[in-house]
């Protein structure tokens, strides 16, 4: 996509282009290269990337491509033994070299040592920048053997991670170095009521990811495939006056070119009530990228040549580009269905929270923002399809949900869901991002359709950004009351959404950030105003936590600032109001287990609260901060019957094997591993033992997806129950040969014994004996939680069968010369119900405390005139692995009786916290509130009245303490 | 990105080098470690028809000292400098920049010359070279000429070198005894960092006052430049109320622009921050300089 092209660019392609036409294009040149300790010849392009020879004419798919621009090192190789960005070097330039790439590591099939510390010290999660940061790694120890903590950071500070938040790679490059060091003890490691679950067995992916055998659906090469292209509008409002194809479809090399006419009408989205999306504007385009038209050509190139020769007659419209300017009187339209821009409107009124306010001993408002954030996986997304004469489309898509793919697939394109096969490969991330079907989705078919070929499409890094989908920018006003015993009496939240062009996710955004204030404190008067707002910017969607991190950061500012007022602690004024068990809300939600006030007192002590808190000398600081999130949502996102999850157990014909089949997608966090877990669990099999094969519509049955952190609940009590099918099924074969009732047999050891006790079957023999007699052994399961919640507008947001808590300190160091905040430590004491693997929780709490540091402190995509100024990774600022800090991860004994051997969720909870614990830390460290995030060191020094007040420059909101 | 249709050429000496990008005129463009070249291509910001790779021209790499004056190819990369012996005793705050640049995949394949002749307001080496009264060696196949690094940038991302020049070498005097040289930087993250301010400096030491001090600050001017205030220094020991002189003098010499990096008003107020560290880095090392 080239959605700023200007008019000169234009002219500088056509005439270019016309240059190429009349020269032909420079010929290909014959490169030898040493890749792996081969010599090989490839004809490419004189000016073709390493990155591209590697992965298209080697098929070294190992390395990746995260960025394109030389700032994440997910594509870096080895060139004579030095670390390189594989997208910036030509490959005509690494002819002299020696080339190593992440398929070069591992020597007849044994991992290296790397690769091997990587799978066992949990440092592989999503696995698109592993390959990337082993081989960095490995620059560096064959350097330098034994480096410093200090030495390992720097040496990785060019690959970027975003799910680990870095501090196990950083402690399997040292545990290489020092093999010798003993496995660390993860916390929470079961004792011995489990065999399976509780243990921290690497990752069932792990080795496939660390040795660049994993395939992601980039990594797909079909026969006769294309490469397809989106062109979106580089205005920001507009309405299409004419597109005219006509050269494009003349450029060799291009296949196939659509635009609204050759896509159905019909629009899509995310939730029924909004469906505003169209798989290619029609008249209209909404934002910066919008897209008219999509291309499908024989190689990027040619396809990025075609879009050039698209030509758009636009009339440009005016634009708004922030919350108050798109509700104020007289702002232009975007979507005529929603009067005022105002998309989404919620007013929620619980108890009496006038008569609160009346008779409390302190009322405060105060106002806080949030910005808009990216999710930033290090995988872009990317989707392929293949449609087959006979109609049928197959489609392999980095999706967290395929299985809406499926059903606006199906509903958009007219094709019954059962015609439509959704496979989700190895996915690199997506904390949100990848959620809901795209145009990707959508082209990608189409042009499969038009073309008779499989076409692959990606986005580039920028066109994440244009495509957009990441966490809106809110305002948040908070007038709460409370007794001066600390009692909290009653909040009125309004909030305010920037929800960009198009709905998305933003309607449950929206109700998220106001219903899950009822959370983790007691609360009984609740009122909530909120607005989500459209404006001309790519829509928002549902990032990691969805919509409720930054009222968090809100409201655990404001309850300091309570605490303060009424001279109390700041964990005992939250102690003092925790949820407790089996408590309901006053919007109705139902809380099961809740071990919330334990985890205060543990972080209390761990972390040395007492000890700290008004003892840091100027410049330091430690906070709190707390939170509370669904195990799973209540209810679909679209009105359906079928199971939220469901999955068969297969055991195979010898019993030695089973094999686990959902809908569940692992988009990294680890679900493959604890399903599988679960299901060696409950047939007394070893992890090792069980296989997954996961989110492949042909073979798997249906799973609502990773999204509302609902997989180890949701998918594993499908699959703890499919488990316990199949093991039934074989019970009763044992029973018939004993010729005892089956419900009298005792399993226990991974063995049937006889009632009397002296008979003996082990599972994989008994599973054989099953198959023998009755063919298949498979178990089915399915689970969907009760219903749950109250009759109001809006009741089903928020509702889950079960919570998790948590309680987060963080301490900081302010350099209050420059404004730059370092958080030195995070302490994360969680309760998430039994811990299925204690390697994986933790490694779920370090990537949400990092990822929140980075959105505490410097993530913000920045617009200027409807325009992204950073849609890329070196000036949207992620955090790199010199800044990781120091991470205590603790967890309480929980037990919920609804979940999976008592389990409940951790993936999206940890992150909820951490811009409270963050900005509360700050304020402990220098005496000043800051209530608008990023907490960057200009708006620090700001606070602290080091920059001239009346200089131009980025929010002063500041509250004196 | 689209190269179709961009001749790539890599010569294996300069003269062959010189006459491509004489013969390519306007529309050819070097490529030296490529990585600032490859995003223009990427942006679509250059269009050229001839691009020259210069990473197989050896005459361009490596460090020389030649009795009093060390002499750096333009082709030899960062990696090399935070390596080097030489610079390490006569130029740290070469290596200061060099270990702080960008990330170590980067390091690897920039040059000396790819960076100076990118010219971004916020590249790293240029205020350390100018703090070492560094000239530039520029050639073309018409000849050569040499001039001092202040005078090679004319504005952002603009130089005076030519389309079909090349830079050959850098030169600086080695550091004489008791003298050092150091970079400051202030970034945001703790890897991968741009420089939002940036101070380079060098001071010549006698006894305890300075004998001379160069203090240039970059990213918040248009190029990097000398703080004349810094001149406060000379006679005196960088320390008390002349440091604080020569630090606000950089504050107030500087003109910053707003934009996502921080504020003209921000960058403003922490130049002095970040001259301080430079210069008092410098002093320390001076200090403790025995060749």
């Amino acid at each position: 996509m080239n959605p700023e092209a200007t008019a000169a660019q234009e002219a500088a392609a056509a005439r270019r282009n016309a240059e190429a036409a009349r020269t032909g294009d420079v010929a290909d040149v014959l490169l030898r290269l040493r890749v792996n300790g081969r010599a090989l010849s490839v004809a490419v392009r004189p000016t073709a990337t390493l990155l591209s020879v590697l992965r298209d004419a080697l098929q070294l798919t190992g390395t990746k491509c995260g960025c394109g621009e030389g700032d994440c090192g997910a594509c870096t190789v080895l060139l004579d033994g030095e670390p390189v960005n594989s997208c910036l070097l030509l490959a005509a330039e690494a002819q002299d070299a020696e080339i190593t790439t992440i398929e070069g590591l591992s020597r007849n099939g044994a991992l290296h040592p790397i690769q091997q510390a990587f799978v066992e010290t949990g440092s592989i999660q999503c696995g698109f920048c592993s390959p990337g940061m082993i081989l960095a790694a490995k620059a560096l120890l064959d350097r330098n053997p034994d480096p410093s903590e200090e030495e390992i950071k720097n040496a990785l500070a060019g690959n970027l991670c975003r799910c680990t938040g870095y501090v196990r790679i950083i402690e399997a490059v040292r545990r290489v170095a020092h093999p010798e060091l003993p496995r660390r003890v993860e916390e929470g490691e079961s004792d011995d009521a489990f065999s399976v679950v509780g243990k921290s067995h690497p990752k069932k992916d792990a080795p496939d990811k660390a040795t660049g055998r994993a395939t992601y659906t980039g990594d797909i090469r079909l026969p006769g495939m294309l490469r397809g292209k989106l062109l979106g509008s580089p205005h920001p409002h507009a309405r299409v006056l004419s597109v005219d194809t006509s050269a494009a479809e003349a450029l060799p090399g291009v296949h196939a070119v659509i635009t609204a006419k050759d896509v159905p009408a019909t629009t899509y989205g995310v939730s029924p009530a909004r469906y505003d999306e169209q798989i290619l504007a029609s008249d209209r385009v909404r934002h910066v990228g919008d897209a008219i038209a999509a291309v499908a050509a024989v190689d990027d190139e040619t396809a990025e040549r075609a879009l050039e020769l698209i030509h758009v007659e636009y009339e440009i419209l005016p634009g708004v580009f922030g919350i108050e300017e798109a509700m104020a009187e007289g702002a232009p339209l975007l979507h005529d269905q929603y009067p005022g821009n105002i998309n989404t409107e919620i007013h929620h009124d619980f108890g009496d929270v006038e008569a609160a306010f009346a008779e409390a001993d302190l009322v405060r408002e105060d106002v806080f923002r949030g910005q808009r954030a990216m999710q930033m996986p290090l995988e872009p997304h990317v989707s392929l399809a293949r449609a087959d004469a006979d109609g049928r489309i197959t489609i392999w898509t980095a999706n967290q949900a395929p299985h809406y793919v499926q059903h606006q697939l199906s509903r958009v394109l007219e094709i019954p869901m059962g015609r439509i096969r959704v496979v989700k490969p190895a996915m690199g991330g997506g904390f949100g991002g990848k959620a809901e079907a795209t145009r990707l989705d959508f082209c990608s078919v189409i042009l499969a359709k038009k073309t008779g070929r499989p076409v692959l499409m990606e986005f580039s890094r920028r066109e994440t950004f244009l495509h957009g989908r990441g966490r809106h920018a809110q305002v948040i006003r908070l007038k709460t009351a409370a007794r001066k015993d600390g009692t909290l009496l009653a909040v009125h939240a309004e909030i305010l959404l920037d929800g960009g062009a198009y709905t998305s996710f933003g309607i449950i955004t929206a109700y998220y950030s106001g219903v899950m204030l009822t959370t983790p404190y007691r609360l009984p008067n609740f009122r909530f105003d909120g607005k989500r707002v459209c404006t001309n910017l790519p829509a928002c969607g549902a990032m990691r936590g969805n919509g409720t991190p930054q009222p968090r950061f809100a409201f655990e500012s404001q309850l300091d600032l309570i605490a303060a007022d009424l001279g109390i602690d700041p964990i005992e004024l939250r102690r003092r109001n925790a949820l407790r068990p089996n408590d309901v809300t006053a919007n109705d939600f139902k809380i099961t287990s809740c071990e919330f006030a334990p985890c205060l007192d543990l972080v209390e002590a761990r972390s040395g609260w007492k000890e700290k808190r008004g003892k840091l000398p100027f410049g330091k600081g430690i906070g709190i901060s707390c939170g509370c999130f669904i195990s799973g949502a209540g209810y679909p996102i679209y009105r359906s019957s079928f199971p939220h999850s469901s999955a068969i157990v297969r055991l195979s014909e010898d019993g030695s094997s089973a094999t686990v089949f959902a809908g569940a997608p692992d988009i990294g966090q680890g679900s493959d591993t604890v399903l599988c877990q679960m299901a060696a669990e409950e047939l007394g099999l070893k992890y090792e033992d069980v296989s997954i094969v996961s989110s492949d519509s042909a073979v798997t049955p249906t799973d609502l997806g990773a999204y509302a952190s609902r997989i180890t609940y949701f998918a594993g009590n499908a699959v703890h129950d499919a488990a316990a099918n199949a093991r039934r099924a074989v019970a009763e074969v044992v029973a018939e040969e004993w010729a005892v009732p089956a419900d009298a047999l005792v399993f226990r050891d991974g063995a049937f014994h006889a009632p009397d006790g002296g008979r003996r079957m082990a599972i994989q023999e008994a599973a054989a004996l099953a198959f023998g007699r009755r063919g298949p052994v498979v178990g089915k399961g399915e689970y969907s939680p009760p219903p749950l919640g109250g009759k109001f507008k809006g009741a089903a947001i928020g509702t889950s069968p079960a919570y998790s808590f948590c309680a987060q300190v963080a301490e900081v160091e302010v350099d209050t010369e420059t404004g730059t905040v370092r958080v030195t430590d995070f302490y994360d004491a969680h309760d998430c119900g039994t811990v299925i693997n204690p390697m994986t929780l933790h490694g779920q709490v370090e990537g949400s405390l990092v990822m929140g540091m980075g959105e505490s402190l410097w993530e913000e995509v920045v617009q200027k005139d409807g325009r992204i100024v950073n849609p890329n990774m070196h000036d949207y600022l992620i955090p790199t692995a010199p800044d990781a800090p120091r991470i205590h991860s603790f967890v309480v004994k929980s037990y919920d009786p609804g979940g999976p051997f008592g389990a409940k969720e951790v993936g999206e909870g940890a992150s909820l916290p951490v811009m409270g614990a963050v900005a509360n830390a700050v304020a402990n460290a220098i005496g000043v509130r800051i209530t608008e995030l990023p907490i960057t060191p200009e708006k620090v020094l700001r606070a602290l009245g080091k920059v001239p007040p009346n200089a131009e420059g980025p929010g002063t909101a500041v509250c004196r303490l | 990105m689209t190269t179709t249709g961009i001749e790539f050429h890599r010569p294996t000496s300069l003269e062959e080098a010189l006459t491509i990008l004489r013969d390519a005129g306007r529309e050819g463009i070097a490529k030296a470690g490529g990585t600032d070249v490859m995003l223009l291509l990427k942006h679509e910001a250059v269009r050229p028809r001839v691009m020259v790779g210069l990473s197989a021209l050896s005459e361009l790499k490596g460090i020389r000292r030649d009795k009093s004056v060390i002499a750096i190819g333009a082709g030899t990369t960062i990696a090399a400098l935070e390596r080097d012996a030489v610079l390490a005793e006569h130029a740290q705050g070469l290596l200061d920049a060099a270990h702080r640049m960008a990330t170590a995949q980067i390091r690897t394949v920039a040059t000396v010359g790819g960076n100076l002749a990118s010219a971004a307001a916020c590249g790293d080496l240029a205020p350390v070279l100018i703090a070492l009264d560094a000239t530039i060696h520029l050639r073309s196949a018409a000849g050569e000429r040499e001039l001092p690094l202040t005078e090679f940038f004319t504005g952002p991302r603009t130089t005076v070198l030519a389309p079909d020049e090349l830079i050959t070498r850098i030169e600086f005097p080695a550091a004489k005894k008791r003298s050092a040289s150091s970079y400051a930087k202030f970034g945001y993250r703790g890897g991968s960092q741009i420089a939002v301010v940036a101070a380079a400096a060098q001071v010549n030491r006698d006894g305890s006052v300075a004998e001379r001090v160069r203090l240039v600050m970059g990213a918040v001017a248009p190029i990097p430049f000398l703080v004349k205030g810094a001149s406060v220094l000379t006679g005196r020991p960088v320390e008390g109320a002349a440091l604080e002189a020569a630090c606000a003098a950089a504050a107030s010499e500087c003109r910053p622009i707003s934009d996502i990096r921080g504020s003209e008003a921000y960058r403003r107020t922490i130049s002095s921050v970040v001259a301080r560290q430079a210069l008092e880095s410098a002093w320390r090392r001076s200090a403790g300089h025995e060749s």
